[in-house]
């Protein structure tokens, strides 16, 4: 187990700045994502990590030890591909044995070790089996096999459920997670897939454009994204913007006007006074208010919109609804059903909304 | 975990020092290093004759800056030069066109005999042209197959066998070897091409001519180009099956008139000033092949 | 289906024109080899033997005009192709692995690329003439280190085009796979690419072979008159013994189709074009 320390990486490719000043620390024996849309960066800073990028300016600690200029095969690093990269021409046991036999193992021993990391990933049996016998999910645990077989410090996984469907991607995301856990390894894990990132992460770090956006544990970026970009990334997500009206001090809340006078109160202490503002409303926050029951609610955050659109989604119905010039989404049980054209009204509950300055 | 790489890092401590070194020292020449080798055999072996024969196109026989050797060429062969663009021309167009037709007949045809073209068609691409020029002599000779074959069909006179040692044997023998790599690389493309496209043609009405030269040919432009182009190169460059079809006769080819310009007179001014005409020739199509090799990104 | 039935006529004759042009000019130089006697305007060869190839190939003696023994000829061009072949592949892997997987900048790789598309362009014998006058000053013109620099010369530009796609064609992740787990870049190149690429290396090795044996123009100018290879001797037979030409010419034949049959499925189109010019 491992530390892994990056520190204010650079690197351009000609005159595409790929990654900016990316500093992040892995902890030991936690799972840390790399998340962010393709080109944000994530992979090339792996590939640093890894040492198959060289790095135009800073450094990357492995333990305390610099790695920055070592090469990738030096520097105990297990790597999991996005196509997999399992050597077609060996079998699971030569490609499983093969880094073992670089370190002048005893031939026992490796026996040993294979069998084992095969029980670990489930295909035990499967030594004498070709990649191209295997299926997508079994090669993509044979190529997590491989990477944990020589016992690396650290081990970096770069969209490795990316190649899978749909279903068993779910399945594999759990016994990643399961056995990550088990073996207790560091991992750093580059994915587009937010979902992915949140289901299996101690940290996420948001990149985009080659910066770091966010950084932080699933929940805090969950409940209070930095900004509108990371809000619209983590979460299907409705936006409306304003700016800073006023404060309720005694309550820490903000009221923010709309360009089109609406009232919305929220959570954030952080704002100044005429400060423009992005409200993000997450699908599953609205509430739906019955006409009669206007007067029992509090006042504050009600609205009244109009449903342009409604999509049956099995259990669940998608609308959209317009508000001023605004439109939302919100993800309803099937206990309201509204016919498009249908005036409605609902509640925002203002501690379930996410304020961010817009930048 | 680690614990055990970290030992074996360990042991290998002294070497990976020394490796470290030396290949920090190494990594970013690597790939010049690597490719240098190869660069050097076509900048000396290649690159430097090529311009050469530019160079000395243009010093006469007295050693001086002169378009004397231009003048001398066109004096002598200027007929020849005619003659090999006209025939590399003729080639060209008949080979093109001949496979057009047969790419086309393998893509529409599925029958037991389209297989057997399919298969056999491409012998003559792996022959040497010295072969095929013997084939050809053989072949074409005025006592050759060919004018056996016609004799004794009545066909001809058998006191008055045809003459092929001229440019019709020598246009026969350039579309007889290139033909088939044209179709190698045409059929490619017509391959593929979905046959739905075919299919629609047809429903809405057209013949095979239509879909011969509004479907398939468009479609497979530039692959059609490209080995048009290169068939038209390497007959304007090509030596031993004109040298040995035709060699002496008049007229012949530039390549026929630079060897014996080299062989029986050592004049290399006017040798080189032939070897610029055909560059010249080439010069267009070569630019083209070239430009299209490097859009496609041959390497990929 | 009376349309049916034209069809297959129509086929049908095209298929005997196209076998007659195809095959006859094969089938004449076969029976030349074999014809003892054969006079103008007979069908047929009056007497047929194995003589000429007994001879060509020094099983017997022979005082026939224009005769070759083709065995030391033979041997030569063996000896200058497999020379070429190793020292070809020696310079192209290395630079088809560049070229393919390491980094170079854009505009040298367009450079390089070029360079190594003119011979394929423009006609090479005017280059040859120049290299002779090259070589006569070094004293490489008539000898056999002269001939292999001239076919390695004709076969590196194709040798290189072949390495470089084969290597391309390995995605990089396996070589990057094999650093991961701690081996080094040669290491790499010799476990994982070297095998994964050997087919593509082989049929490469083999047309080099090929355009070696096969190789007329470059010879006849650096060559001639003390380095006879099997092309020069079926050039120097042509004019004077038919039989002793289409022994030669068979005998050149045979090893390019089979050679071609077995590796042409490794070998893109573009390449074929460029054989024994």
């Amino acid at each position: 187990m491992a530390i892994l320390k990056v520190e204010n990486l650079n690197k351009n490719f000609g005159k595409i700045r790929a990654i900016q000043k990316v500093s992040f620390e892995a902890p030991e024996g936690k799972v840390l994502s790399l998340l962010g849309p393709s080109g944000c960066g994530k992979t090339t800073t792996l590939r640093c990590i890894a040492g198959f990028e060289n790095p135009d300016d800073g450094k990357i600690y492995l333990d305390n030890r610099d790695i920055t200029n070592i090469p990738p095969e030096k520097r105990g690093i297990g790597m999991v591909f996005q196509n997999y990269a399992l050597w077609p021409h060996m079998t699971v046991y030569g490609n499983l044995a093969f880094g073992l036999q670089i370190r002048e193992i005893s031939k026992e021993e490796i026996n040993k070790r294979i069998k084992k990391v095969l029980e670990i990933v489930q295909l035990s049996g499967y030594e004498d089996r070709f990649p191209r016998q295997l299926s997508g999910g079994q090669q993509q645990r044979i190529a997590m096999a491989r990477a944990l077989v020589f016992e690396p410090e650290i081990m970096l996984l770069d969209e490795p459920l990316s190649n899978l469907d749909a279903k068993l991607r779910e399945e594999m995301r759990f016994e990643f997670t399961e056995m990550q856990k088990k073996l207790g390894i560091t991992a750093v894990y580059v994915t587009h897939d937010q979902a992915e990132a949140l289901v299996i992460s101690d940290k996420i770090v948001i990149l985009d454009q080659g910066k770091i956006i966010q950084s932080g544990t699933p929940k805090e970026i969950y409940a209070h994204p930095i900004n509108k970009f990371v809000a619209g990334f983590i979460a299907i997500s409705s936006f409306m913007e304003g700016e800073i009206d006023s404060f309720i001090p005694e309550e820490k809340k903000v009221i923010i006007k709309t360009n089109d006078g609406l009232i919305i109160h929220g959570y954030n202490n952080n704002l100044s006074l005429g400060q423009k503002v992005a409200v993000t409303i997450r699908t599953n926050v609205i509430k739906f208010v019955e006409e009669k029951e206007l007067d029992l609610q509090e006042k504050i955050n009600i609205f009244r919109g109009k449903i342009i659109q409604a999509s049956y989604l099995g259990n669940t119905i998608d609308y959209r609804i317009k508000i001023g010039r605004w439109e939302v989404r919100t993800n309803s049980d099937a206990k309201y059903n509204f016919r498009v054209g249908e005036e409605v009204f609902f509640y925002l509950p203002p501690e379930e909304i996410v304020i961010t300055s817009l930048i | 975990m680690g614990y055990s790489l970290k030992k074996e890092l360990n042991l290998k401590e002294n070497k990976k020092e020394v490796g470290e070194k030396y290949s920090h020292l190494t990594s970013p020449l690597l790939p010049y290093l690597l490719v240098l080798p190869a660069v050097m055999v076509i900048v000396l072996l290649y690159l430097y004759p090529f311009l050469a024969s530019f160079w000395k196109s243009f010093i006469g026989k007295d050693g001086i800056l002169s378009l004397s050797n231009y003048q001398k060429t066109l004096n002598l062969y200027r007929m020849d030069i005619i003659f090999t663009f006209g025939v590399t021309v003729l080639s060209t167009l008949i080979a093109t066109c001949l496979s057009i037709l047969l790419s086309v007949y393998l893509k529409l045809s599925k029958s037991w005999l389209a297989k057997q073209i399919g298969i056999l068609y491409r012998l003559p691409i792996f022959l040497p042209y010295v072969v095929v020029a013997q084939m050809m002599r053989s072949f074409l000779a005025p006592h050759g197959i060919l004018n056996l074959i016609l004799a004794k069909s009545g066909l001809i006179d058998i006191e008055n066998p045809l003459q092929f040692f001229n440019w019709v044997g020598l246009t026969f023998g350039f579309v007889w070897k290139e033909a088939p790599f044209m179709v190698l690389i045409i059929l490619a493309g017509f391959q593929m091409i979905d046959d739905s496209y075919i299919e629609a043609a047809k429903s809405v009405g057209a013949k095979l001519p239509q879909i011969i030269t509004k479907i398939l040919v468009p479609m497979n432009k530039s692959n059609i180009l490209v080995a048009a182009t290169l068939v038209f190169c390497s007959l304007v460059g090509c030596f031993s099956f004109p040298y040995m079809l035709i060699g002496g006769k008049t007229p012949g080819t530039i390549t026929i008139d630079i060897a014996h310009r080299v062989n029986y007179f050592g004049d290399y001014g006017v040798a080189n000033a032939l070897g610029v005409f055909s560059y010249l020739m080439v010069s267009l199509l070569a630019v083209y092949y070239i430009r299209s090799m490097m859009k496609k990104g041959l390497y990929e | 289906m009376p349309k049916n039935w034209i069809i297959k006529t129509i086929e049908i004759i095209i298929f005997i024109i196209f076998l007659f042009f195809l095959l006859v000019p094969l089938l004449s130089t076969i029976i030349w080899s074999i014809a003892l006697r054969w006079y103008w305007p007979n069908t047929f060869p009056q007497e047929i033997g194995l003589d000429y190839w007994l001879q060509a190939l020094g099983m017997i003696k022979s005082l026939t005009l224009g005769a070759v023994n083709v065995i030391p000829a033979f041997l030569l061009s063996l000896g200058i192709a497999i020379i070429v072949v190793l020292l070809t592949m020696s310079i192209a892997i290395p630079a088809g692995y560049a070229l393919a997987k390491l980094r170079i900048p854009k505009f040298l790789k367009g450079l390089i690329l070029i360079l190594f598309l003119l011979p394929r362009a423009f006609p090479q014998q005017p280059v040859f003439i120049n290299l002779m006058l090259v070589f006569n000053k070094i004293g490489l013109t008539g000898t056999v280190g002269g001939v292999i620099l001239v076919h390695l010369v004709v076969s590196i530009v194709y040798a290189v085009w072949i390495t470089t796609s084969t290597f391309s064609s390995i995605p990089p992740e396996l070589e990057e796979a094999a650093r991961s787990v701690g081996a080094s870049r040669i290491r790499s190149f010799l476990k994982i690419t070297l095998p994964l690429s050997a087919p593509g290396l082989i049929a490469s090795a083999v047309f080099v072979f090929l355009t070696s044996m096969d190789e007329f123009t470059g010879t006849f100018f650096i060559g001639i008159p003390f380095v006879t290879t099997l092309p020069m001797t079926l050039y120097s037979a042509s004019g004077s013994n038919i039989q002793f030409a289409s022994v030669i010419a068979i005998l050149l034949l045979v090893p390019s189709i089979l050679f071609m049959i077995i590796i042409q499925k490794f070998l893109k189109a573009e390449y074929l074009g460029g054989m024994g010019g």
